[in-house]
């Protein structure tokens, strides 16, 4: 088997679980799984989880709601739901404008239909003379057919102005003055707008006219031609994306017709077109791809600019181009855009691109000064895929370099599944911090601090070093072999593995590490117990081991522990978390049972050992609980009548610990009145201090 | 009140207009399309917003509805859109995720009911886009294709936004993978 390939992709497996791999994979994946528990439990846990969502119901929903929608509709009110593609001519943008705009107001949009009756005849207007000025030019502006304004002595005009950048600010430009058939006015734009919307209100602001909120608005020209700008038009696309899709898609057929030749128009339209349509009818999709044909031609040809480039691979994805494809345009475009490549390096994946097409390409980006940590996570796995040790030192430094004990961490679950490659691993470490114990460079925190990382991580690296050693040693170079030895006996985890260590540095002449690494094996010994979490059954041992037993196991636990977070506690203090706890502050467990009465009952089983072991009486009351729950949890104390709890003495104000899913405790302080929301109690009685529940 | 839940009668009822057919509709389907809805967004308010849009749009929208599939199939379809319209409106506003509720779920749930609020409540933290395609893929059984094309996205990115949502899942779940 090559070391290499221990596990599968999580996006592989990830999609397995989908039921969308091809057959041939699929079964790669369920063969796989078989001798695979690690893969097998991340398959199962996905499934669970979906099942778990499934299964949620909400509350239900307010029962006036049928009476409101009755009320409205008679009130006239409509919604326009999204329902169907619109059934649009062959050639859209040949069709009348007003067919196009109908139908497009159908879709997209729930918006309720509250526009005032029209009046087409004598709809006011506003008029800007020059209809597309040039950025920084004096424009005209005349505002005609003003009922609403009758008695208005000037109107204020109202501009939200966009730059080329996409920058927008609110700004009053104008006073208009009345003249005989209307309002009159002028106003400079800043030389940096390009685009503006505009309404009219009077000076006191209590009338208004927005153009039936579609504003008025104006593009800038481009100095040279004359013609509306391309950032111009632009910046009108984006602006309206955001707030009025229908108008959006007319603004970005303006600017596709006026700049059919830059990928930048086709950029900005498809997104709104994907948008609104949902997917695109067949007259939309062809024009797509007779575009994308263009380009690739015109590419090929050296027609394109540079700046064309970015805005032609994120026009190739939208329409799901293949990774050659892509990974074609990228190769030639020699510049790369963070959020471009990581879509690209998804894309080739997802393409089954080999690892050695990865390898090359996130050479070729990385030679370009691309320091994405995605493009060397890609490149570092490709590596191992493809055994090239040479790769992988060269990407494991790379992935150093870029630093983060998150980088890290993933580097070390990669790592660990082979000790060839943690020999990789520590040799680089050893270089990167010249001299300093590599652990100390930020690896140890990943093992030191956090509970979890010590269960996963530590066990795996320390096996692989030892082994890495041992090779070493067989190989004949004691001097490696010793430093490996060293470093596996920091990893601080297995009391018989680090016995073995000191034995095997012993063996190679190491006396002052082997017995450093002996001290550890007797203080692993002593806190965890001679192997792993689990404590010896019946062991004695002293009094403070047996409470950080009780943390480890209550913290595991943890995970099935739920109390409900409708309970409202008052803190009396800061989060603590579990391993910070001392001694004697457990005193009171609660948890919630009558809500979620399928509490697994080995998980009380375990609380129920773990808090034995300490001397810790643990009475499970089922209170207010109906009798078929109470028949199903067979451990459990029934207390239908809640008398139980009283005697217990729980209906006083408690002192008790909140346990929330990360693990982390709150000291907890609970009224009287509350309590009754905690229907079952788990109630401990410890020897030291005396139990609360006699205060 | 001769209109069946989901037969002609209702349909015809619908696209007349006729408000006792509204109301048969509505008490045949507002619970898938408050639950659709309340997956994706995440709030009570917002769900029954939606709900709301949804049935006074009704009627007018039925009269697309070409009788192929599923009457309630195409509801909840059109309850989708809507919702992942007002997420994006609300994304925004950045309105819907500040006012999340917790809620609790009822006793008939077949998996530990520990998992399925743990579960829930990991899901109202997620991301909108990605709770969206987890809702979508995991609930509503869409395929990545249908939901590429409901999120702007291609079908590879579908399956990778649900990768990241189920890994994040996952973690917040104290879960290892």
């Amino acid at each position: 088997m090559n070391p290499f390939r221990r596990h599968r992709p999580k996006l592989e497996l990830s999609r397995y679980v989908d039921g969308e791999l091809r057959p041939a994979q699929s079964r790669t994946v369920r063969a796989h799984l078989e001798d695979c528990p690690r893969c097998r439990r991340v398959v199962q846990e996905y499934r669970q989880i979906a099942e778990a969502a499934r299964s949620f119901q909400p509350d239900p929903p307010d029962d006036r709601i049928l009476e409101r929608v009755l009320e409205r509709r008679a009130a006239g009110d409509r919604v326009i739901l999204p329902v169907e593609m619109p059934r649009l001519p062959v050639e859209p943008r040949r069709a009348p404008r007003w067919i196009a705009a109908a139908a497009l107001v159908v879709v997209g949009l729930a918006a309720v239909l509250a526009l005032p009756p029209l009046a087409s005849a004598d709809r006011p207007g506003l008029f800007f003379m020059p209809a597309v000025p040039l950025p920084g030019q004096v424009v005209e502006v005349r505002y005609t057919g003003s009922e609403r304004f009758a008695l208005a002595e000037s109107l204020v005009l109202r501009a939200r102005l966009v730059t080329a950048d996409g920058r927008s600010r609110l700004a009053e430009v104008t006073t208009l003055a009345p003249d005989e058939d209307g309002f009159r006015g002028m106003f400079r734009l800043a030389d940096s707008v390009v685009y503006a919307e505009f309404a009219l209100e009077s000076l006191g602001g209590d009338v208004v006219d927005s153009n039936g909120r579609r504003y008025w608005q104006l593009v800038t020209a481009d100095p040279e031609t004359g013609r509306p700008s391309r950032a111009a038009l632009g910046a009108q696309v984006e602006t309206l994306h955001r707030r009025a899709p229908v108008l959006a898609i007319e603004a970005a057929e303006r600017l596709t017709r006026a700049y059919p030749d830059r990928p930048e128009s086709w950029y900005r339209r498809a997104p709104i077109e994907l948008s609104v349509y949902g997917s695109l009818p067949k007259a939309l999709s062809a024009i797509h791809e007779e575009r994308i044909k263009y380009f690739s031609e015109a590419q090929a040809a050296g027609r394109l600019e540079a700046g064309d480039l970015p805005w032609l691979i994120g026009y190739l994805r939208l329409f799901g181009r293949d990774a050659a494809h892509v990974m074609a345009t990228i190769g030639s475009a020699g510049l790369m855009h963070p959020i471009l490549l990581q879509w690209s390096l998804i894309d080739l994946q997802l393409a089954g691109a080999t690892p050695a097409q990865i390898l090359t390409f996130a050479d070729s980006i990385w030679m370009q000064g691309n320091r994405a940590p995605a493009l060397a996570d890609a490149a570092l796995t490709a590596a191992i895929e493809i055994t090239d040790r040479n790769a992988v030192e060269k990407w494991i430094s790379a992935t150093l370099e870029l630093s983060g004990s998150e980088r890290r961490r993933d580097l070390l679950f990669l790592i660990t599944s082979s000790p060839e490659l943690a020999r990789v691993l520590v040799d680089q470490l050893d270089t990167m911090v010249e001299g300093r114990r590599w652990n100390d460079a930020g690896v140890r925190p990943l093992h030191a601090t956090h509970a979890e990382h010590t269960r996963l991580i530590a066990p795996l690296l320390q096996d692989a070093l030892a082994r890495s050693a041992d090779q070493l040693l067989s190989d004949g170079d004691t001097a490696r072999a010793i430093t490996h030895y060293r470093q596996a006996s920091e990893a601080w985890w297995d009391r018989d593995a680090l016995l073995e260590i000191a034995a095997a540095l012993d063996a190679a002449g190491a006396i002052g590490a082997s017995t450093v690494a002996a001290n550890r094996a007797d203080m692993v010994g002593a806190i965890r117990g001679p192997a792993g979490p689990r404590p010896r059954e019946g062991g004695s041992r002293p009094i403070d081991a047996a409470w950080s037993q009780l943390r480890t196991d209550v913290m595991h636990s943890a995970t099935n522990i739920y109390l409900d977070p409708a309970i409202r506690v008052h803190h009396s203090g800061k989060p603590v978390r579990v391993d910070q706890i001392g001694r004697g502050e457990i005193r009171v467990l609660a948890v919630d049972d009558t809500r979620y009465p399928r509490r697994r009952e080995e998980d009380l089983a375990s609380l129920t050992d773990a808090l034995d072991r300490v001397g810790v009486r643990f009475i499970h009351v089922l209170a207010g609980a109906d009798p078929e729950t109470c028949a199903r949890q067979s451990s459990a104390v029934c207390d239908p009548d809640r008398q139980l709890v009283h005697e217990l003495g729980v209906a006083r104000t408690l002192d008790f610990f909140v346990m929330d899913r990360q693990g982390r405790i709150r000291f907890a302080h609970v009224p009287a009145d509350q309590i009754v929301l905690l229907p079952s109690v788990l109630r401990a009685a410890l020897p030291q201090p005396p139990p609360i529940a006699s205060k | 009140m001769s209109a069946q839940s989901t037969g002609p009668d209702l349909i015809r009822g619908l696209k007349e207009e006729d408000p006792d057919a509204l109301a048969a509709a509505y008490r045949a389907h507002h619970r898938m399309v408050y639950d659709t809805a309340f997956q994706l967004v995440r709030s009570r308010e917002n769900a029954e917003d939606i709900v709301q849009d949804v049935f006074i749009g009704l009627p007018e929208a039925t009269r697309k509805f070409d009788g192929h599939g599923s009457f309630s199939g195409w509801l909840r379809q059109i309850t989708v859109r809507v919702a992942l319209t007002a997420l994006r409106q609300a994304k925004r506003k950045r309105d819907v995720l500040r006012r999340v509720r917790w809620t609790l779920p009822t006793s008939r749930d077949p998996v530990p009911v520990t998992d399925v609020v743990a579960v829930d409540r990991a899901l109202a933290a997620l991301p909108a886009r990605l709770r969206a395609v987890f809702v979508l893929k995991e609930v509503h059984g869409y395929s990545h294709r249908e939901i590429a094309d409901m999120l702007s996205t291609t079908p590879g990115g579908s399956a990778q936004l649900l990768l990241r949502a189920r890994r994040r899942l996952a973690r917040s779940l104290g879960r290892s993978v």
